[in-house]
């Protein structure tokens, strides 16, 4: 038999007690992990990046995984490229290889208006051996994508869409693939790429998602929302803009 | 005499049913904004790890922290157990997302009116 269901607002007393002793029970968890938050959703996010390409039949591998399958996290845009994991995906079809890309985090992405400004997408698909490294001007070394080798990106935000948000997207898109914004790109429904995205834990209100709507249509961008209520996971892949790469 | 005191009795019980309607909300919202901000990136946590293993990823160092599989198993556990605390008193997770405030007030109110 069921145990009969309380009500929250009936038996608030055990409510409030049940979490109360759930968020002491876990307090250092809690404590330990606050400053992850974010971090945890970009991980699902690129999560969802490697599931896309494993739905396209890719095959997805782990390159630079350290000893004991450390799969060393780059947290940041510093650090050399060289020191962190990252994942390929390779689709092939009789046995010969139709398409390859390498999938990264937090990696700086050239302006495709000036070599010398970056942006840090979350989650980048570059085409093979797309980061180089190379020293500055202060002979410090640092890691970037060439524009030339950006194929698509993603950028992962633990909130609820809003106007502002949205509006900005845009301009980074049109400072590292302006093509979509000057729409000279075609779209493909069975092309393989998803074309740059923001993703949105949230929902946002109707005038967020109307707008969110009208963006995607007019730039071919693609503006995900709700995370949260399909556990971290992209709802659904069907409907979203993809296209065939920039250079095909 | 008598009207008087059914009307100060009847204002008192709507008093106090607005209250508790108040308070339900707050404990809702409170539960909305815990579910999104803390339990929902535990998923994203587990999401990449249970996606990550088949290919040879054994734990996952951040910095120096090193997460592993009793890590992910505890963030596992720790989302269960408040999951198990929302069923076990009928509340529905996907009415916690919020969309926005206005939305959020008329889902719960029907809940709290229905109950």
């Amino acid at each position: 038999m069921t145990p009969k269901r309380k009500s929250p607002w009936i038996e608030r007393d055990d409510l409030i007690k049940n979490i109360s002793s759930f968020v002491r029970n876990n307090s250092d968890y809690f404590k330990n992990n606050a400053k992850r938050m974010s971090d945890l959703v970009e991980m699902s996010v690129y999560n969802e990046v490697l599931r896309y390409y494993k739905g396209l039949k890719y095959k997805v591998s782990v390159n630079r995984l350290g000893r004991n399958g450390n799969f060393r996290y780059k947290l940041s845009p510093n650090g050399l490229q060289q020191n962190f994991s990252y994942f390929s995906a390779t689709r092939s079809q009789r046995g010969q290889i139709i398409d390859s890309v390498e999938i990264y985090h937090n990696v700086k992405i050239q302006s495709s208006h000036d070599n010398h400004i970056y942006y840090t997408a979350d989650i980048s698909v570059v085409q093979p051996e797309g980061v180089i490294t190379e020293e500055q001007k202060n002979k410090r070394r640092h890691s970037y994508i060439g524009n030339e080798a950006l194929i698509t990106f993603f950028e992962v935000k633990h909130l609820n869409p809003f106007p502002e948000i949205l509006l900005s997207f845009n301009g980074i898109v049109l400072e590292v693939l302006p093509e979509f914004i000057t729409r000279k790109v075609a779209l493909d429904k069975n092309g393989p790429h998803l074309t740059p995205a923001i993703v949105f834990t949230g929902l946002g209100s109707q005038f967020a998602q109307d707008m969110a709507n009208k963006l995607t249509h007019r730039y071919g961008i693609n503006i995900i929302r709700g995370l949260t209520s399909n556990k971290g996971k992209i709802p659904t892949f069907n409907g979203l803009n993809r296209f065939q790469g920039r250079h095909t | 005499m008598l009207r008087l005191i059914n009307d100060k009795r009847r204002h008192s019980l709507v008093v106090e049913g607005e209250a508790r309607w108040q308070l339900f909300m707050t404990d809702m919202l409170a539960l909305a904004i815990f579910h999104q901000r803390v339990i929902m990136p535990l998923h994203g946590a587990g999401n990449f790890y249970t996606g990550t293993k088949k290919l040879g990823v054994k734990q996952i160092a951040i910095g120096t922290e090193k997460w592993n599989r009793s890590y992910f198993l505890e963030t596992a556990k720790i989302a269960g157990r408040f999951f198990a605390i929302t069923q076990e008193f009928g509340i529905d997770t996907n009415k916690l997302n919020v969309s926005s405030l206005a939305d959020f007030i008329t889902t719960w109110s029907d809940v709290y009116h229905d109950s």
